[in-house]
């Protein structure tokens, strides 16, 4: 018997939904980092990344009863996260995520000036500016694989397709993320 | 292995999960194919790149907000006047110093006063003990290392923790940042050590535990516990080169007294 067995996010969840509140706190202290960084990347601003994270715990609270636990806990909260990013791009009357909604600047502005960098600094930067130009879709797969939000079954369910599918679909999206990231690192080098 | 077969596995080979045959032909594609190992050495630094963007910070407002979310939520379930009272001042994520422990004196009036008004006595004793065990967990939540030092200590004002402070008292285990807090926590789970899972997250942390004192005291507490499975992670320990000298010569005394 493994610790996750017997305190998992799927075993708190289904508690929460039998009206014991108080352990989404718990949920709320493992997953509100995580949850912070993929709207970071996927939605912008740190204050409307804040403004998303509340949402969705807000929405787990409200429709806990929908929680089956089938398909585990990640997958679920971010479906909600998911939903929620889109209501609030309909809300802002914007088009689905495209690079130009992307505050990189934002990110960028707590960093030293571009002479400063150190080497490594400054592929940092690069990189993080060819993500933002990759399309919403690809990036948020990136970012969940990546920074292991999700376990490929996991994200396999979350998108409705195949470990196999999910796979390809990484593979691709790191191939455009890399095409990208050598050009603008050729036209800095310029 | 022809190069669209290199393609379909990249993946793979970037997350080091190639089994053995397919890496060796994966490995010999590569030293015949410049064009393939020029892509998979790009698609490479992309992705260690990736893993290499530091992740970003919430503001404290966040952690106030769903705190003080979760205690609105609370109200609206349960309309009772005492115990919304306790909820309020004990899940509410921003305690100031000292006023924790003036809450359970406080508290001890109250019941007083409640006794002669005829409340039943049980129920709000329980009322308390869940009232100390409510202030320990929003103490362990602080983002102060004192403050969370003192959520530990607090817990031993219960003499029964229930499953939510011990389920806080193993995350601070194995994921305070803090080595005095993560001290202090095993410290107080010592006494539940007897039971499986609590002893098996023990075991687990002591597996990715860095700090050696932090490894010592969990050594030394899981040492009495004897578990089949504790003494075969102080066996591996005692041979892992990663381990501090220091840490693996007490794994060593300790297991050689045991015999
Ligand atoms: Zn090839």
């Amino acid at each position: 018997m493994n610790v996750t067995d017997v305190f998992s996010d799927n075993e708190l969840m289904l508690r929460v939904r039998d009206g014991d509140n108080v352990r989404l706190g718990m949920l709320f202290e493992r997953h509100h980092k995580k949850l912070f960084n993929f709207f970071l990347h996927t939605a912008g601003k740190r204050q409307v990344a804040e403004d998303l994270v509340q949402e969705v715990f807000v929405r787990m609270l409200k429709y806990k009863h929908t929680y089956r636990g089938e398909s585990g806990f990640g997958p679920w909260m971010y479906r909600m996260a998911r939903n929620v990013r889109s209501d609030q791009f309909r809300k802002r009357g914007n088009a689905p995520f495209d690079s130009a909604n992307v505050e990189t600047v934002e990110l960028a502005d707590e960093r030293p000036a571009p002479a400063e960098l150190l080497e490594t600094d400054q592929s940092i930067g690069l990189l993080r500016t060819a993500l933002a130009q990759l399309p919403i879709e690809k990036r948020e797969l990136l970012i969940m694989a990546r920074f292991e939000l999700l376990k490929q079954d996991e994200i396999a369910s979350l998108l409705d397709c195949s470990v196999a599918t999910v796979k390809v679909r990484i593979h691709r999206a790191i191939k455009e993320l890399s095409r990208i990231y050598h050009q603008i690192t050729c036209e800095v080098r310029a | 292995m022809n190069c669209e077969e290199i393609s379909e596995l990249v993946y793979d080979y970037l997350n080091e999960r190639l089994d053995a045959d397919c890496a060796v032909s994966f490995t010999v594609h590569m030293d015949g194919c410049a064009e393939c190992r020029e892509q998979v050495s790009d698609l490479q630094h992309t992705w260690t790149g990736l893993a290499d963007l530091p992740q970003e910070e919430p503001s404290s407002e966040l952690k106030a907000r769903f705190y003080s979310m979760l205690e609105s939520q609370q109200v609206a379930a349960k309309p009772r006047p005492l115990a919304t009272w306790f909820q309020n001042l004990a899940v509410f994520p921003l305690i100031p110093q000292g006023l924790a422990a003036g809450v359970l004196l406080f508290a001890g009036i109250l019941i007083g006063a409640q006794i002669e008004s005829g409340e039943n006595v049980d129920e709000l004793r329980r009322e308390v003990r869940s009232l100390s065990q409510r202030v320990t967990l929003s103490l362990l939540q602080q983002d102060s290392v004192s403050e969370r030092l003192r959520g530990v200590r607090f817990s031993y004002q219960s003499a029964v923790y229930d499953e939510e402070v011990i389920i806080a008292l193993i995350d601070a285990v194995g994921y305070d940042k803090s080595v005095n807090v993560r001290l202090a926590a095993i410290d107080a789970l010592k006494p539940y050590l007897s039971q499986q899972p609590v002893l098996n997250s023990m075991v687990t942390f002591l597996g990715k535990e860095r700090s050696p004192l932090v490894q010592v005291s969990l050594i030394d507490a899981l040492f009495g516990t004897n578990g089949g499975e504790t003494l075969e992670t102080l066996r591996v320990m005692s041979n892992d080169a990663q381990v501090i000298d220091s840490v693996r010569e007490h794994v060593r005394t300790l297991l050689e007294e045991s015999v």
